[in-house]
């Protein structure tokens, strides 16, 4: 599993304005980013907001079918339940096609104790948010009226991944070229497959097409 | 961006700079568009958001603080206790986690914090009136609490 560090200079590979610039490039599959930030989000209420600006604007490029599929390799507490579900939630309110996302929200829910209050930072809160206490956390609001302080959209757009969901490629080719791109030793299309957390044939497929097509 | 130069030690950079007593000119703005297109910094990184509280605090002008190490910049900036009052203010008027999160990060001292409150109390009397200020007065109160039992 990556560690926060590497989190925290993917976040800012994505755009993000409040954590410190790094030269150093760490390659992240972009799903298991968005579900780490269960773990390492809420080290501040800035970075918290940067990271919940970038999965509203990357919402209609995720995969939920993904999302699941590495949820629970990776979430393992109540309060990262909450956190997910908040994160999730959000996105499913910035897509147009909401349905998709209902079953995971509603894992986030049954295995998140919403009824049991969490502070989401390291203080209490005067007055708290009420989309974040209806899961179960505490905390006031959160700046997502100005995501041009938080996010550096054209910086964001310009990573690869980003770019190419966008303009339609399919989520496993998608991650296989990222994956490519950032690692000069290809390792095996076995490992590559866990690595991006889809089926070896799809990426088999995919690599097959990329190479006819390239 | 006060926090910075009045020594906190913390590693997030700062969002945008406010100014005040300053009336922006077309040059100032072509100057500051011109860096933010450079710098990749939001368009309104440098801003006057902060003139539109009035009044300020008392005591702004006379505990203003100077860093004269750049050649070509005048630097004035507030101390510490002045961000306070002001994050104190804007906690209680916006309700943003970050405000709390840099009081937390300023630890003010009882005294600083009832300095806040009074400055609230005064912002409400002059924009509102002393009927307002006596409605809002135990909302008030449970506020200054809530502040001395996190910060302190």
């Amino acid at each position: 599993m990556n560690s926060i560090k590497e989190w925290n200079i993917f976040l800012v590979r994505l755009g993000s304005r409040v954590a410190s610039r790094s030269k150093r490039k760490v390659w992240m599959d972009l799903e298991n980013f968005i579900i780490l930030g269960s773990k390492f989000a809420n080290q501040d209420s800035r970075t918290f907001t940067s990271f919940t600006h970038i999965c509203i604007k990357l919402a209609p490029i995720l995969s939920p079918f993904k999302l699941k599929k590495i949820v629970n390799e990776i979430v393992e507490t109540e309060d990262e339940f909450k956190i997910l579900g908040f994160i999730l939630e959000t996105i499913q309110e910035n897509v147009r096609s909401k349905n998709q996302w209902q079953a995971l929200i509603k894992e986030c829910k049954e295995k998140a104790n919403t009824k049991k209050q969490f502070k989401l930072f390291d203080t209490s809160s005067f007055k708290s948010d009420l989309k974040l206490s209806n899961w179960g956390l505490v905390s006031s609001k959160l700046e997502l009226e100005c995501p041009d302080k938080y996010l550096d959209q054209s910086k964001l757009f310009k990573v690869s991944i980003i770019k190419n969901r966008f303009l339609g490629m399919k989520v496993v080719y998608s991650d296989l070229l990222f994956y490519k791109e950032c690692h000069e030793n290809t390792k095996s299309l076995n490992q590559i497959s866990k690595k991006i957390y889809h089926d070896y044939n799809s990426v088999y497929q995919a690599n097959e097409n990329i190479k006819i097509a390239s | 961006m006060a926090l910075h130069p009045n020594g906190l030690k913390f590693t997030r950079m700062t969002e945008d700079i406010d100014y005040i007593n300053y009336e922006a000119t077309e040059f100032f703005k072509v100057i500051t568009t011109k860096i933010a297109k450079k710098y990749k910094l939001p368009t309104d990184w440098i801003n006057s958001r902060a003139n539109e509280i009035s009044p300020l605090p008392k005591s702004l002008n006379s505990k203003l603080k100077t860093d004269n190490r750049y050649s070509n910049i005048n630097l004035n900036y507030i101390d510490i206790e002045t961000a306070i009052i002001m994050k104190v203010y804007a906690y209680y008027m916006r309700s943003l986690e970050k405000d709390l999160s840099d009081l937390k990060l300023l630890s003010p001292n009882r005294d600083q914090i009832a300095k806040g409150i009074d400055y609230i109390k005064t912002q409400i009397k002059y924009h509102h009136g002393e009927n307002q200020l006596t409605l809002d007065s135990a909302d008030i109160q449970k506020y200054e609490d809530f502040l001395k039992d996190e910060l302190n």
